[in-house]
């Protein structure tokens, strides 16, 4: 096994199957788990499709991170917000449920959550926004952040990163104002271990934890190995940052099982392997048949949208190519004075 | 105003680019904000919040949000700042889609200028010129006029009241200013009367007043303190050429294409000056 994956497994090999089946066994934990299956079943079905050829782009599925997601979303208040990146079809379904919508966007139809017009990296809904940077949405996220603290609601703004982006500045403006101005602003960074595909020992220094807590961040660390684990700490972290006023960070280990967008893949196939057998959605498919027969009902139901939605037409050009900056052109002229005001004054 | 407003008026520590990304997340949220970046300079460091995000979104989203943020900044050389504080960086932000650019001078006061910007829906980068926030009021020459036009952010006119122009000037921002104050040295030295037209409104253009007085007088030069390439005049030029009722003889004036130095003489070489502009006058009469 290759260096990486020995380093990683250490994560995973802390939990075994037992802690995942005993957290989906247990009633309280339904929904989330239904929801992380919903998610599941969307992008393989996303990239079932793609394979026929019958969507055009590209698209970031999250097939193994399902459970970061759903599990912000379940602690989502009304005002919340959630900003997130290219691999967001998992975090919008958290945020909004509305997985029809989405499907409909990747394929390119009117009914797509915007229109098709940005498709899978460029979400929007009422309390979700994604886009295509790295980081770019996060201080976006301190500014509606800076908002909700503003209209005194208990809205918190959540964004997602992955640990790619931890070579951007604007990760580290953005905490150093959410810090110096207490902001309810959580970073959830989903560390999946690969940029891409540039291992992380290629592009990380130090330490990831440290990088938050130098600017005063409250820093919690969790793992999609341990659901029940990650379930308390994040809903702690989200409480937190609503009851404190303060930003916090969330750290949450986690692997992606799929490439990072779909043919770019150069990770050890034993890698792969190894990290497949212990998904926690693998091991509860394997063994827990109320979840597996869920999962099969949600495959159908996603096909039989997928179905409905390659038949919806798309968007017309003259919905799209409007815009609203202020007219121009001038009709008439009006005779006025000329400036007034002494603006002098001594320059730094 | 942070007396006025200490809730509303932030110190923000040096972070381009994060204070411009705050701005965009409270105009999504329903605000109107306005950031400023100290030194235009520095602009470069806030491109990808107003490009990817700011002046995406409308669009992007399917017409669910609009992004009124404004972004001011002082831009221009001739106070020995040097390269790094000097520039004229404008012609790297016009043309975003979706993102007004405004430039206001100090030929008329600023609330006829820029007041239509507490109803804008897209994202707005308003430049100012540094030297402008030094100026005495203007005084109008004698036998010349101002108005402004019709548009929401009006174009602003400095026309001959009893004789027709001869020639077409079009310039914005700190360099309408100087061109303002030396309409009738530019008279005596090159015998064109010369009406200056100064759009507040870099992006999109208010073409109509220059096209209207191109027509006019058949002769057209754009004057700009950065660079002429791939610049504001550039866009004049190439909008006169294609819409312009007659041919028109076109020029353009701007900056050295090299940084601003800070050594004076070599920076009023630099800068465009009146003295160039009637140099290039008289040049584009003898053709």
């Amino acid at each position: 096994m290759p260096f990486d994956a020995v380093r990683l497994a250490d994560a995973a090999a802390a939990t075994g199957p037992d802690v995942v089946l005993a957290f989906a066994a247990d009633a309280a934990n339904a929904a989330v788990m239904r929801q992380a299956l919903l998610v599941r079943a969307v992008e393989t079905s996303l990239l079932d499709l793609f394979g026929k050829g019958k969507l055009h782009g590209t698209i970031h599925t999250c097939v193994g991170q399902e459970l970061t997601g759903v599990t912000i979303g379940a602690n989502m208040h009304r005002d919340d917000f959630i900003t997130s990146n290219h691999r967001c079809h998992g975090h919008f379904i958290a945020a909004t449920g509305n997985w029809r919508g989405l499907i409909d966007e990747i394929v390119g139809n009117v009914d797509g959550v915007c229109a098709g017009i940005g498709s899978s990296q460029h979400l929007y809904a009422r309390n979700f926004m994604s886009n295509g940077q790295q980081g770019g949405l996060l201080p976006v996220a301190a500014g509606i952040a800076l908002d909700r603290k503003h209209r005194g609601s208990d809205g918190i703004a959540i964004s997602f990163m992955g640990e790619g982006t931890l070579g951007e500045g604007i990760f580290y403006e953005t905490m150093n104002v959410d810090s110096l101005w207490s902001l309810p602003h959580l970073i959830v960074l989903e560390n999946n271990f690969y940029s891409q595909s540039t291992p992380q020992a290629q592009s990380v220094a130090g330490s990831i934890a440290g990088r938050a807590a130098a600017f005063g961040l409250t820093v919690r660390e969790s793992s999609t190995w341990n659901p029940a684990e990650l379930a308390t700490t994040a809903a702690a972290a989200m409480r937190d940052v609503r009851e404190t006023g303060r930003p916090g960070f969330l750290v949450v280990r986690t692997y992606r099982l799929n490439p990072h967008s779909k043919g770019d893949d150069s990770r050890d196939a034993e890698e792969l392997a190894w990290f497949g057998a212990r998904d926690p959605l693998n091991v509860v498919l394997a063994s827990n048949n109320a979840h597996r027969a869920h999962y099969e009902d949600l495959l159908r139901e996603v096909e039989d949208h997928i179905q409905i939605s390659l038949t919806k037409p798309r968007l017309s050009p003259t919905r799209y190519f409007t815009d609203k900056l202020p007219r121009t052109g001038s009709s008439g002229w009006t005779k006025v004075e000329a400036a007034s005001h002494d603006t002098r004054y001594v320059q730094q | 105003m942070q007396t006025a407003f200490p809730d509303r008026a932030l110190t923000t520590p040096i972070s381009e680019g994060a204070i411009t990304g705050v701005g965009v997340g409270l105009a999504v949220a329903g605000n109107r904000p306005m950031v400023e970046i100290m030194f235009g300079d520095f602009m470069t460091l806030t491109v990808d919040q107003i490009v990817s995000n700011a002046a995406k979104f409308y669009h992007m989203y399917n017409q669910a949000v609009t992004c009124p943020v404004v972004v001011r900044t002082p831009m221009g050389g001739r106070r020995g700042y040097g390269p790094t504080h000097s520039q004229s960086l404008e012609r790297l932000f016009l043309g975003i889609d979706n993102c007004l650019v405004l430039s206001p001078n100090a030929l008329i006061d600023i609330p006829r200028q820029l007041g239509a910007i507490r109803r804008i829906e897209t994202p707005a980068i308003v430049f100012e010129n540094k030297v402008d926030y030094t100026m005495r009021p203007y005084k109008v020459p004698e036998y010349y006029k101002v108005e402004i036009g019709s548009a929401e952010f009006p174009t602003v006119a400095v026309r001959p009241e009893r004789v027709e122009p001869t020639v077409t000037l079009v310039s914005y921002g700190g360099m309408s200013r100087i061109l303002a104050d030396a309409l009738l040295r530019i008279f005596e030295e090159t015998d064109l009367v010369p009406e200056l037209i100064v759009p507040i409104s870099l992006h999109p253009i208010d073409l109509g007043p220059i096209v209207e007085s191109a027509n006019r007088t058949g002769m057209l030069l754009a004057i700009e303190e950065g660079p002429t390439f791939a610049a504001f005049g550039a866009e004049v030029l190439a909008q006169v050429s294609e819409h312009a009722a007659r041919p028109i003889q076109l020029g353009r004036v701007g900056a050295q294409p090299m940084p601003v130095p800070s050594v004076p003489e070599l920076e009023d070489m630099a800068l465009p000056s009146v003295g160039r502009v009637i140099e290039t006058l008289r040049g584009m009469k003898k053709v």
